[in-house]
């Protein structure tokens, strides 16, 4: 009896040992996600449950309370970064990360991840890092389809100006012609103060559209040199053009301290004419004044080139074809293998639709080899757009995504976007070859805790400082006055030496890219 | 072994009162490795400021202690370039908060003393207290929304014709350290308000009746009574709010200002913040920060000090 109780005890015993590794065997792996864009999103949708079922992996996601940068930058101080981070690329945190040794080399899985190498291309070999090797992967990479800047207009106004038919003419207008409009708005409307509002530049940059209507690039390159915008001989033609616009009451003068409530508030009432800025920044605002005005009160995208313009195919400002965001698996993770098959997997077309397109057969299907959306998920969407997202979890996890068509179908990578409504029609008409590649420019600046990347930052402050004061001068001469004295204050600054430094990233990118500059003069 | 005290008692040894009170001992070391580790620990990461700290893979204590000492490097550059503007605007915009947020809370608990509706009184303070509650970031919108060109403001002083045409507050520097003085003490006088009140309520009552007795007016009762009871709390809030001179905010110029006035809003946190967080200049930000604290306590030190001789009231 005493044997058998015996024998049963250890039975007992060996079982209760045994059950947690054969619960642990059959316990899917555990990723950690930081992802700066998920805001208070819960990865709980059926294109997350999807996703988790095809990789195998569980993913715990990590959301940003307050500013993503400043918990990126925490995580890296403390060294308590998570398996995967989602950082914005055109900052400098990336290569923070990159210098503190913080995320493991891809390019030793590269062999294990096809998908990948399929899709990227040649984006791969302009996102290496400067000893040649591949740290993260672009998210939203490729030339984009989608078009970017350009003057949004109110198009009941365009009408009541220039007529239906100019207003609906996909012909640009020139800046002379565009400026008279602006003009006899403001003389119709008196009381109005502001017939042009343009967004927030943000920082060290000019406003994309005037930038863009004088050919400025991110940097000035001359003779085999890459200067800051300020050396360009075209910089003050754009600063006087918008100085004369501040100065004639036709820009809105408080166009630097906007927020974007105060932006859309300004922008939802009557005394607008114009928004400077990309198309979908107006899709608040349109939405209310469709409901409260009439149904042409809304801003629809049109092309502004400068009078003295040979081609309407003019490049208005700079978007990179690597993409918005860095995804890079940190040393942290645990389990490497486990990360790059679930970021090959998310990478892959399959990966893609299943992110952009939602579940096959429940959100879309093939329609004679054409990918179709399933009953009126697009009209639902265009309804209650961040409803309809955050129910069906499509667009909800924007990772890894390529700007492109569907090679097989022609279909766009986002199924919303299959169908055009009035703004992205004119967008799409109106924008076409708006925007130049910007990708050279990226991340050229110096970055950590060094006296170059003091100094970068003290000339930026130094620009940041000057730039609205020249734009808000009240006459030419006091307006070249500041130009002159901010060139001054940002030589104190150390710019020379920052574009020296800046000078040899720049042509050690070109040469690994193995190409010519984009934009030299 | 014992002692004998002036009070011819009889006082035990230490060893032997440590063991009498071992379990008060015992009851306090939570708090004491509370404040140790959470108080004293990271004041380690203050080193950071004479070195050239760059994290790494190899731990956050290596990195610090093997970080290449660079001495005075960061101050001398902060001495060098920023200094003078960002303790202009330090002060200015501190200086402007003292001179509004101090004496408002004592004129409102004064002011709220003397009414005698329980219910108004009760209203006024719910009121003046809720916006404590209420984070910067909605703070600062509705300070953006009210002071914006078509705003409140503007159309309450064009409507009255006190001006012709329409003021851009957030245009111009220096109107923005009294834009930030303003909502500093709007947010915090209900707050305050409640610390003098509670001093108030203190006040022997007979002290009131008597002053009534011999003929003392309202304005003379606060005047030779109130005031000068509450006094300590004055001085010790008075010796607070100099200890946090360079404390000046952070939230409400990072929200409510905008570059064309970046050289008027940027203060120590702000900068601080700017270089140390947001761009990953470690030991930059904690050279700065390390700065503002050790000015900050000289002035707390000196307050003191100065309140302790005009008063014989000290907060230490």
């Amino acid at each position: 009896m005493k044997k058998l109780v015996g024998l049963m005890l250890a039975v007992m015993m060996a079982l209760t040992v045994m059950l947690p590794i054969t619960a642990m065997a059959e316990e899917p792996v555990t990723i950690s996600f930081f992802d700066k864009n998920s805001g208070v999103r819960t990865f709980d949708d059926p294109v997350a449950k999807a996703l988790e079922e095809r990789t195998g992996i569980k993913l715990a996601l990590e959301s940003p309370s307050g500013n993503p940068g400043e918990k990126l930058s925490l995580m890296l101080a403390g060294q308590n970064y998570p398996d995967i981070v989602l950082m914005d690329r055109g900052s400098d945190i990336v290569n923070q990360y990159i210098e503190a040794n913080a995320l493991v080399n891809l390019s030793d899985y590269l062999d294990q991840m096809p998908n990948v190498v399929a899709m990227y291309g040649d984006t791969l070999n302009k996102t290496r890092y400067t000893d040649g090797n591949n740290y993260y992967l672009s998210n939203w990479y490729g030339y984009d389809p989608d078009p970017v800047t350009g003057f949004i207009c109110r198009y009941d106004y365009m009408i009541e100006l220039v007529g239906q038919e100019r207003a609906d003419s996909a012909e640009p207008f020139r800046w002379s012609e565009f400026k008279a409009l602006l003009q006899k708005f403001k003389d119709t409307n008196p009381d109005v103060t502001s017939p042009l509002v343009i967004g927030d530049p943000g920082s060290g940059i000019i406003n994309g559209m005037f930038a863009g209507m004088n050919s400025l690039y991110p940097y000035y390159v001359h003779e085999g040199k890459l200067y800051f915008t300020v050396r360009d001989p075209q910089f003050m033609d754009a600063i006087h053009q918008m100085n004369e616009l501040y100065r004639e009451g036709l820009l809105d003068p408080e166009w630097t301290s906007n927020n974007q409530e105060l932006r859309n508030q300004k922008l939802s009432n009557n005394g607008v004419f114009a928004y400077g800025g990309s198309y979908w920044d107006t899709w608040t605002p349109s939405a209310s004044l469709l409901a409260s005005q009439n149904e042409n009160a809304e801003y629809l995208a049109y092309k502004v080139i400068p009078d003295d313009a040979t081609s309407a195919d003019l490049p208005l400002s700079g978007r990179s074809s690597l993409g918005w965001d860095a995804i890079a698996i940190t040393k942290n993770c645990k389990n490497v293998e486990a990360a790059v098959k679930f970021i090959d997997y998310c990478a892959s077309q399959e990966g893609q639709d299943l992110l952009l397109w939602g579940i096959e057969g429940q959100d879309w299907e093939f329609v004679n080899g054409v990918r179709t959306p399933i009953g009126d998920i697009v009209a639902r969407y265009q309804a209650d757009p961040s409803n309809v997202v955050d129910q069906t979890g499509i667009t909800k996890w924007t990772w890894f995504v390529k700007n492109d068509v569907h090679p097989d179908d022609g279909t766009t990578c986002r199924i919303w976007f299959n169908e055009k409504d009035r703004s992205a029609t004119f967008a799409y008409r109106n924008l076409t070859n708006g925007y130049y590649d910007s990708a050279e420019f990226a991340n050229l600046e110096p970055a950590g805790s060094t006296l170059e990347a003091l100094m970068y930052q003290g000339v930026i402050d130094v620009f940041d400082q000057y730039y609205p004061r020249m734009v808000n001068a009240p006459t030419v001469e006091q307006c070249d006055a500041l130009y002159n004295e901010m060139v001054s204050a940002m030589e104190n600054a150390g710019m020379s030496d920052i574009e020296a430094y800046m000078t040899d990233v720049y042509f050690a990118r070109l040469a690994l890219w193995g190409l010519e500059p984009v934009a030299s003069k | 072994m014992t002692t004998v005290t002036s009070d011819g008692k009889k006082k035990k040894s230490l060893k032997a009162r440590l063991i009498d009170q071992k379990y008060l001992f015992l009851l306090m070391i939570p708090g004491v490795i509370w404040v140790l580790v959470i108080c004293y620990a990271p004041m380690t990461g203050l080193y950071m400021a004479f070195t050239n700290y760059r994290p790494s893979q190899n731990g956050y204590f290596y990195d610090l202690f093997n970080a290449k000492f660079v001495g005075l490097q960061w101050f001398e550059y902060f001495f060098s370039k920023d200094f003078g503007m960002i303790m202009r605007n330090t002060l200015a915009t501190s200086f402007l908060t003292l001179l509004f947020s101090f004496p408002a809370p004592i004129i409102l608990a004064v002011m709220l003393n003397e009414l005698r509706s329980v219910k108004m009184k009760k209203f006024i303070q719910t009121a003046s207290y809720l916006p404590y509650f209420i984070s910067w970031v909605i703070a600062a919108n509705i300070f953006l929304t009210f002071l914006s060109g078509g705003g409140l403001i503007n159309d309450l002083l064009m409507s009255l014709g006190l001006i012709k045409e329409r003021i851009l507050f957030f245009q111009h520097g220096p109107y923005f350290w009294w834009i930030i003085a303003i909502a500093n003490t709007w947010k915090g006088m209900g707050y305050n308000a409640i610390i003098y009140l509670s001093a108030i309520s203190g006040i022997d009552e007979q002290l009131y009746e008597a002053a009534s007795i011999d003929g003392a007016s309202r304005v003379k009762r606060i005047w030779h009574i109130t005031l000068p009871t509450i006094r300590p709390t004055i001085s010790i809030l008075l010796i607070l709010a100099i200890g946090g001179i360079l404390s000046t905010g952070f939230e409400q110029q990072l929200l409510m200002g905008n570059n064309a006035i970046l050289n008027y809003s940027d203060v120590l946190d702000t900068y601080a913040y700017r270089y140390g967080l947001a761009k990953g200049m470690y030991s930059y930000g904690t050279a700065v920060g390390l700065f503002k604290s050790i000015v900050s306590f000289i002035l707390v030190m000196s307050a003191n000090k100065i309140t302790a001789k005009l008063n014989d009231s000290a907060l230490f």
